[in-house]
């Protein structure tokens, strides 16, 4: 019992030692860099510009990173593992570079790692990794691995630095299988167009592949559904999206609408009763609207999916799969000042958009982050939840609670 | 002596003018955004919505197609003039940034601490820009007026 609660007490001081350590040293190695900058010239009179640069130089690399550590603690149900007793598996970590070697073209790759509690345990992988040339405003073109843009937040559901809460609405970002619907690997055409006086318009449309983990979040998350300990196969032939994302000519209030085609998922795994194959295909749509004030941010989002496929057991075939999960949520962030900000949420979810009262969850949700510098952040969650969608049986043997909660404390520093 | 009494209350009277006028102009002359450019850009204005888009990311090419570098300067000046065209704090527009360069859509603004090492960063890059909220006169930057509503010049 001791050593337990001196594993918890170093579990819980060392991170928070870590980031306090990298909040101070980093900002002020930028700090000393602007300095030294800046002192070699006066207001009226920069220096004579330099004419030749080095390779290095002309790349023009930057490299950018952060590390969060955090504590979950739930009461009534587990969560996402066993978090009942309090668990801090739950950190993650990222690091890129992007080099612009010419004035339109970007290269980069970020790596990033995360532990959610029974999810990716800190597993090394490539974020994504591209070329993207900007051709001008209207097009650009990026190859590669890159994120996914569905909903406001998809492509920064990791971005712990960039929002004031600690876990996006899972109702519309699925924590576990973030895998699955965070990037590709393939092409993506975007760009902005001017709609003189009706605001602008960006768009995206992008289509590839790319392999699974069958160790990793989705995959995880399927074989605790299904009753396995690991997949055997998990595949995608393609996936094809598009986005359109209206800045209205009112400033600050944004219309996005984003969805994606998955074709030919094939999951597979071994079973006590023989071989389980899914054969399915799944449309995801998003509605987002997000109206940025000064001091307030205002969100809401409703997500659709729509599967279908087929299941065999043993060769033998089994009802079909049919997926009609939907969720939304409504949000407030009130930015109080450049050091605090809170957030109130109210979120749903259900497994059937048509037989919404079968199985549910309505969450409420507060949040708090306090910025001591700009780049360190210390949050604290509380999520309070009527309903069991997002709760596996897996983890709560011992029967579900239909009212449960969620406390949840996360610190992130970037540089 | 009563000469010197008198003199020195009409130098004070003159300095409170002097001060109350400078202020006045300070808080003017603060309010009012400045665009400071490379100054081999060939643009010769700019309207708020497009040094809005610049800033938040949408826009990414200046009228002749070059593209945009934009430094971010930290430091009061800085601070008041983004907060004056974008709406938002310098600490909010990072933390949107922050979301570009972690997601892997763009790459982050060149930032200064101070408009000294903002100048020093304008005039090094071609198509640089920075918004400030005080008149500077530099040999490698030049300013360039900000519209208040959109032109077709500025496009």
């Amino acid at each position: 019992m001791t050593n337990k609660r001196i594993h918890l007490a170093l579990s819980a001081a060392l991170p928070f030692a870590l980031s306090v350590t990298l909040s101070i040293a980093l900002p002020l190695g930028y700090q000393t860099a602007m300095a030294a900058d800046s002192s070699s010239a006066e207001v009226r009179a920069p220096e004579p510009l330099a004419k030749d640069q080095s390779f290095v130089d002309s790349l023009k690399l930057e490299t950018h990173g952060f590390v969060s550590f955090g504590y979950i603690q739930s009461a009534h149900n587990n969560w996402l593992g066993p978090t009942t007793d309090g668990t801090s598996e739950f950190w993650e970590a990222a690091a890129n570079v992007i080099a612009r070697p010419m004035d339109r073209l970007r290269v980069g790759a970020q790596l990033f790692a995360r532990d959610l509690v029974d999810y990716d345990n800190g597993k090394v992988t490539v974020d994504w990794a591209y070329a993207d040339y900007r051709f001008d405003d209207a097009i650009g073109v990026q190859v590669g691995r890159f994120k996914l843009p569905l909903g406001l937040y998809n492509e920064s559901l990791d971005v712990d630095a960039a929002r004031t809460e600690i876990f996006l609405p899972p109702s519309v970002y699925d924590l576990q299988s973030r895998d699955f619907q965070v990037s590709t690997d393939g092409a993506k055409i975007y760009g902005m167009t001017d709609m003189s006086g009706g605001g602008l318009l960006e768009y995206a449309t992008y289509a590839g592949a790319k392999p699974y983990d069958l160790d990793a979040g989705y995959a995880a998350y399927v074989a605790k559904i299904i009753g396995v300990d690991r997949l055997t196969r998990l595949e995608l032939n393609y996936l094809a999206g598009a986005m359109l994302h209206w800045s209205t000519p009112i400033d600050g209030f944004t219309v996005r609408l984003s969805g994606a085609h998955l074709d030919g998922v094939v999951i597979e795994a071994s079973t006590p009763s023989g071989g389980v194959q899914f054969h399915a295909e799944f449309y995801l749509g998003y509605f987002s609207l997000l109206y940025e004030l000064p001091q307030v941010t205002l969100a809401t989002e409703y997500r659709l999916v729509y599967g279908r496929g087929d299941v065999e057991l043993g060769g033998i075939p089994m009802p079909s799969l049919v997926d009609n999960t939907e969720g939304a949520y409504v949000s407030a962030t009130w930015h109080a000042s450049s050091w605090w900000e809170t957030y109130a949420a109210i979120e749903g979810s259900w497994a059937d958009a048509q037989h919404r009262a079968e199985k549910y969850a309505y969450t409420g949700v507060l949040a708090l982050n306090v910025m001591p510098l700009p780049n360190w952040s210390m949050k604290a969650e509380i999520r309070g939840v009527r309903g069991v969608m997002g709760i596996s049986p897996a983890d709560n043997p011992d029967g579900i609670s239909d009212q449960w909660a969620v406390f949840a404390l996360k610190t992130t520093v970037d540089f | 002596m009563g000469g010197f009494r008198i003199e020195d209350h009409g130098g004070l009277l003159m300095y409170g003018i002097r001060t109350i006028l400078l202020f006045t102009i300070t808080i003017v002359g603060l309010n009012a955004a400045v665009v400071v450019v490379n100054r081999e850009l060939a643009d010769t204005n700019i309207s708020e919505e497009r040094v809005r888009d610049f800033l938040l990311g949408r826009s990414t090419s200046w009228s002749s197609g070059d593209p945009v570098v934009i430094i971010l300067c930290t430091d009061k000046s800085g601070e008041l003039a983004v907060s004056e065209v974008t709406g938002r704090s310098v600490s909010l527009l990072q933390r949107a940034w922050k979301r570009l360069v972690f997601s892997g859509t763009g790459a982050m603004p060149l930032q200064a601490d101070s408009v000294a090492a903002a100048l020093i960063l304008v005039a090094k890059h071609p198509g640089a820009m920075v918004i400030l909220s005080e008149e500077v006169v530099t040999d490698n930057c030049r300013i360039i007026p900000l519209l208040p509503e959109k032109t077709p010049a500025s496009q």
